[in-house]
């Protein structure tokens, strides 16, 4: 702007001086030779202080110019800052002019500016954190199906960006590619899907919405997973607690009502009704283990952990299986470090997990074997209680599983001996709540150890 | 030369196309895990269920055929177009039989349902088809990030399916000598197992056909046989 108005200043002034000059010669022309040379000499003098005029016209106007040129540029470099977002640049000297009240309106609108961006991103930044502190992944796509936004739950679900997908790319599932492309016609939807995501399969309860005049989808996944498992597992229990409940009550009843229809042989009547009591003592033993799994487990369950001599809670539990492992000549070990350790733990529940141990040491170990409890050094106020036996041990891939409810590494023998399949899961729960964790190790054909870690009371507790 | 509305629309159907075979996979590795979970528990009605649901992907092969088809026929397109869309043809009938796959097991599965316990040999068979299910995903990565390189890892993985084929093969082998009564039972997991190993083969061949498709370069056959 400035520099269109130095050259209109300019080429003003010239002009003007070049009408000037045009203007003396055409009047003085005429008239000079009449005025002999004094006139002429005035020609050029006035030729001089023409080209003098000229000078300073210029220069006046530079100078004129030049003042109008500093505020010009301050608020030509703030505008330039504002359009580059630099919400900060303002103009430095306002004068009281028309380019001052510019630049005043030009600052008020800045300010204004800048505060509505503000309010803005701290609108989003709210949204953002709103979003990524969800729990359930979300995420929102345009009126062509392609991801636009997600939050921190579905990049952590899937595993990777992505934005400019569509949501089937994102997560491959025939339920909701179909959910979402109805949602983009206008319908909302549930569904329940399951689908390999990053590293495993998920299953995942989505909600799937249209976003206002059709500008895309909104998309809400829930991983319902874990409660899908621990639905599983409760409804396993529920079904595995009444098929072993119900075998041996099929007995009874079936005893019992030969029986009522009259059974006159004394032999068989007695035949029938140890049946009866044998029956009744495995069911006996199958919902006494169910409470101790359910106390075991239940919250409210107080455990007193307290120190506690470790030999005479092993010789209490090896007491208990004495006539068993007798029975099959199975000899009963302590280690000699046990004495004098004092561990920390619920006297009941401690008794109950070396009992259990031990007395499945001696169902699995065939005669002659043998079965030991000793100590073992753990990391720093730990130690280890290990329940050795010299039984047929147990294949890797049941490991892993032993301590699960009703599991059983060989369901016919396991009954066979009086097993109710929940002894191991009790005592994986009584540990936990004293604090403690149980492992198994063991090799085939030489046997296998259980191993109860739990602390050491120190001697001023 | 295409106007902008018509090659909006053109690419509209490309993405579609692109997206329903997406699905088509996603329904795949859904009829898999199924089947193998009604392997595993036995469960008669779960593998009915795969068997009854096949339709849906036989569907699924009818519908992305007919669009590939239009597409070709309406666009002639050329160049990596050209490519995607054969890609798309082939792999469309590589999910099919992966389908026919996971209803074999399934009706595997419902025979061995009335067995009073599986024999031994199964173990190895959800970690197997856990493999080919990777393979099938991770080619189905491939094709969506055209990823020439991902699908020349699932290339790679074929040979880990066929290691485990050869493992249940040998076992079964083992187990059948040793409880002759459960022969039948016995061959059933070794079919299953085939089953599994031809979905990897399914799966390998998407892979190939990716290659193909980001590449412009053939890659089967080589470096076997």
């Amino acid at each position: 702007m400035l520099s269109r108005l130095r050259a209109r200043v300019y080429f003003t002034v010239a002009a003007a001086a070049a009408l000037l000059v045009g203007a003396a010669w055409l009047i003085l022309g005429p008239i000079s030779h009449s005025l002999h040379h004094d006139a002429a000499q005035l020609v050029s003098y006035g030729v001089v202080v023409g080209a003098f005029a000229i000078l300073l016209g210029v220069v006046v106007s530079e100078a004129l110019i030049r003042s109008l040129e500093a505020p010009v540029r301050d608020l030509q470099r703030v505008v330039t800052a504002l359009a580059a977002g630099d919400q900060s640049a303002r103009i430095r000297n306002v004068e009281d002019d028309e380019l001052g009240e510019l630049s005043r309106t030009v600052d008020r609108m800045a300010t204004q500016i800048g505060a509505r961006l503000d309010a803005m991103s701290a609108e989003e930044a709210q949204l953002r954190t709103i979003l990524d502190s969800m729990v359930e992944a979300v995420f929102v796509t345009d009126p062509e199906g392609r991801i636009i936004l997600t939050n921190a739950a579905l990049q952590r679900l899937a595993g990777a960006r992505v934005e400019g997908r569509t949501a089937v790319e994102a997560i491959r599932s025939p339920e909701l590619h179909d959910a979402v492309a109805l949602a983009l016609r206008g319908v909302e939807s549930s569904v329940q899907i399951e689908t390999r995501m990053a590293t495993e399969s998920r299953v995942l309860a989505a909600h799937i919405s249209p976003l206002p005049q059709g500008s895309g989808v909104v998309t809400v996944l829930h991983d319902v997973t874990d409660l899908k498992l621990a639905d599983t597992v409760r409804r396993d229990f529920v079904a595995n607690a009444s098929h072993e409940l119900r075998t041996p009550l099929t007995a009874i009843r079936g005893f019992a009502e030969t029986l009522a229809g009259g059974v006159q042989d004394p032999v068989l009547v007695s035949r029938f009704v140890g049946r009866i009591l044998e029956h009744s003592v495995r069911m006996q033993r199958l919902v006494d283990d169910l409470m101790q799994l359910s106390r075991a487990e239940a919250p409210d369950e107080t455990f007193v952990v307290e120190p506690i001599d470790l030999s005479t809670a092993v010789a209490r539990a090896l007491r208990s299986v004495e006539a068993a492992a007798a029975k099959k000549r199975i000899k009963l070990q302590t280690d000699q470090a046990i004495a004098g350790v004092r561990v920390l733990a619920d006297e009941r529940a401690l008794d109950h997990v070396l009992i259990n141990l031990a007395d499945n040491g001696v169902k699995y170990t065939p005669e002659e074997g043998s079965v030991t409890v000793r100590l073992r050094a753990a990391e720093d106020g730990w130690v280890y209680i290990e329940v050795a036996d010299t039984g047929g041990g147990i294949a890797a891939p049941h490991l892993s599983r032993i301590f699960e409810r009703f599991y059983r590494v060989d369901p016919g023998r396991s009954r066979d001996v009086g097993g109710t399949g929940l002894g191991l899961a009790i005592v994986k729960h009584l540990t936990q709540r004293m604090g403690g964790e149980v492992s198994v190790e063991s090799s085939l054909g030489v046997g296998t150890v259980f191993r109860v870690k739990l602390r050491v009371a120190r001697a001023e507790s | 030369m295409m106007n902008t509305h018509t090659s909006q629309q053109y690419y509209t159907e490309l993405r579609s196309l692109k997206d329903r075979l997406l699905a088509m996979g996603g329904r795949c590795e859904a009829h898999i895990r199924q089947a193998l979970q009604a392997l595993e528990h036995q469960d008669a009605m779960l593998a009915n269920e795969v068997t009854g649901t096949d339709h849906q992907i036989n569907a699924d092969e009818l519908a992305i055929d007919d669009l590939a088809v239009r597409i070709l026929a309406l666009r002639q397109p050329v160049g990596k177009d050209l490519r995607f869309l054969l890609t798309a043809l082939k792999v469309v009938t590589d999910l099919e039989r992966i389908g026919d796959e996971a209803v074999n097991i399934a009706e595997r599965a419902e025979e061995l349902s009335s067995e009073p316990h599986l024999p031994e040999t199964w173990r190895a068979l959800p970690e197997m088809a856990n493999a080919a299910a990777a393979m099938l995903h991770d080619a189905l990565d491939a094709f969506v990030e055209e990823d020439a390189e991902k699908a020349q890892s699932v290339l790679e993985k074929d040979d880990e399916v066929d290691e485990f084929y050869g493992q249940v093969m040998r076992k079964s082998l083992e187990y059948m000598a040793q409880h002759s009564a459960r022969v039948k039972a016995a061959m059933g997991v070794v079919s299953c197992a085939k089953y599994i190993e031809r979905i990897a083969d399914h799966s390998t061949n998407i892979a190939e056909m990716v290659v193909y498709m980001v590449r412009g370069e053939d890659v089967r056959h080589r470096g076997k046989k």
